[in-house]
């Protein structure tokens, strides 16, 4: 029998799949696309593939498209997914190792205000230990330019003492401060 | 009975009831939460969308914490709850992390506690029984949706708890109350918590969804176990109802503030009074209040 020759697309891909399975710990061949995933899943319908389609795009080499697309960026991490998968393929993992991955490798992201929101929540835990919630609303209407979001919501908050003006600042700051410091050398040793 | 407590960020903010109505029953069942001192944020979902090492990082301090002191950790967010177990997943699978995560918290942490859920705690550590001996008043006539939510029960590899599709701990505890858990599809969906301020529509949709199947299946109103899931339902609702037409007007209340007042705490005592659904009336009818 002839051999099939894999297509130029799948050849170029193959170091970059490999470095994706190996820091997901996620084998996609594994997967033998039943759609289960797809079905379950609560925002494909606001999402241009499924994650069902972002695994057979692996599959086949079509990588730049995976990194380009609104999937990684959307899954909520609900794990329905991963519950039903009867090859056991953590997606929600995958999701997340496929946003930081396309990001370390300067791929447009296809869901901005999603990472603006990230790096806002982050940036307050990084400087308060916590979670400064109108400190990450004001970053986050600032850099996201929807300078209205969660105004509707935040009068109501105030009112019932949900939210304060103050950020919590706990002793130990230090330490967290140190875990994203870590973070940032490991990213740079690589 | 003893256990490390840790409110994460919501309890000390939007999710305020659900840490009054914890410690309440806690107190009458004779149990000691104590507080992780110091302790810090999880992360979240923003940690391990943005970092592999990160979220590892951050839960490891505060299981840390609790393991100097010889103790498990309850968490009632179940964000915060699924984030600790993968952090000892993690720890406890890699030797690796293990050290780049100590090197980073200046501590030792060996892995050998772990994290519990809010319904966990009370289903298979205090018990049905436990709790039986406490109640008051029968919460009879209140006919409950039961929701777990995603995280509480999923990835089933990580939380190795109850059943992902249908679970059954939270309507025990129901059952046990003297309410009625009603039998209904969307137990485990999701409601979308994580992008409540980045896509708002998403949680319009699907809080619509659990919402109407709640209507649908008879229930008047849900009980959770998470603070996010708690606030998302409620405080959307309005915005839901408008976008989809239709009304709801449906409490959600979190798992210890049903056993509060099935212990006889008031409404107010709870925190009830802070829900954003407003619940007075509602509670009158039922005799709860």
């Amino acid at each position: 029998m002839e051999q099939v020759v894999m297509n130029t697309a799948l050849k170029e891909s193959e170091s970059l799949l490999s470095e994706i399975e190996h820091k997901s710990h996620v084998d996609v061949k594994k997967c033998y696309q039943c759609g289960t995933c797809a079905a379950g899943c609560p925002v494909s319908y606001v999402s241009d593939f499924t994650p069902r389609q972002v695994v057979k795009m692996l599959q086949t080499g079509l990588i730049d498209e995976v990194f380009k697309s609104h999937m990684i960026w959307l899954c909520i991490g609900c794990g329905n997914c991963v519950a039903r998968c009867p090859r056991n393929l953590n997606i929600p993992h995958l999701h997340d190792t496929l946003r930081i991955l396309s990001k370390e490798k300067g791929y447009p992201c296809a869901e901005k205000d999603v990472d603006i929101f990230n790096d806002s929540f982050l940036k307050t835990v990084q400087y308060t230990g916590r979670l400064y919630e109108a400190g990450l609303t004001m970053l986050y209407n600032t850099r996201s330019g929807h300078f209205m979001a969660g105004m509707d919501v935040a009068p109501g908050m105030f009112m019932l003492g949900k939210i304060s003006p103050f950020p919590h600042l706990i002793k130990g700051r230090k330490e967290v401060a140190n875990i994203f410091k870590k973070m940032r050398e490991m990213k740079g040793a690589k | 009975m003893k256990i490390a407590y840790y409110p994460g960020c919501s309890l000390e903010s939007t999710g305020k009831e659900y840490h009054f109505s914890n410690k309440l029953i806690a107190k009458k069942l004779g149990i000691e939460l104590w507080e992780i001192p110091n302790w810090n944020c999880c992360g979240a979902s923003p940690a391990h969308q943005s970092d592999l090492f990160l979220p590892i990082g951050l839960n490891a301090r505060n299981l840390a914490i609790a393991e100097e002191e010889g103790l498990d950790v309850l968490a009632p967010c179940a964000a915060c709850y699924n984030r600790m177990l993968a952090a000892v997943e993690a720890v406890n699978n890699d030797e690796d992390m293990r050290k780049k995560v100590n090197e980073s918290i200046g501590r030792d942490y060996k892995g050998t506690n772990t994290a519990v859920n809010m319904v966990q705690f009370l289903h298979d550590m205090v018990g049905i029984d436990k709790i039986s001996a406490q109640i008051q008043k029968k919460l009879s006539g209140l006919k409950v949706a039961c929701y777990y939510g995603c995280l509480l029960v999923k990835p089933p590899a990580l939380t190795k708890y109850d059943n992902p599709e249908n679970p059954q701990s939270l309507d025990r505890i129901v059952e046990a109350l003297g309410a009625e858990p009603i039998v209904w599809p969307y137990k485990t969906e999701c409601c979308g918590g994580g992008l409540a301020i980045s896509k708002t529509e998403v949680i319009l949709k699907l809080s619509n969804d659990i919402f109407s199947m709640a209507v649908a299946s008879g229930a008047d109103c849900l009980v959770t176990a998470c603070p996010m899931c708690q606030l998302n339902l409620e405080l959307r609702q309005a915005a839901t109802e408008k976008e989809y037409k239709v009304k709801y007007n449906m409490p959600v209340f979190e798992i210890s503030e049903l056993v509060g007042l099935s212990f006889g705490f008031s409404p107010k005592e709870l925190g009830i009074n802070k829900h954003f659904v407003k619940n007075d009336a509602f509670l009158k009818e039922k005799k709860l209040a």
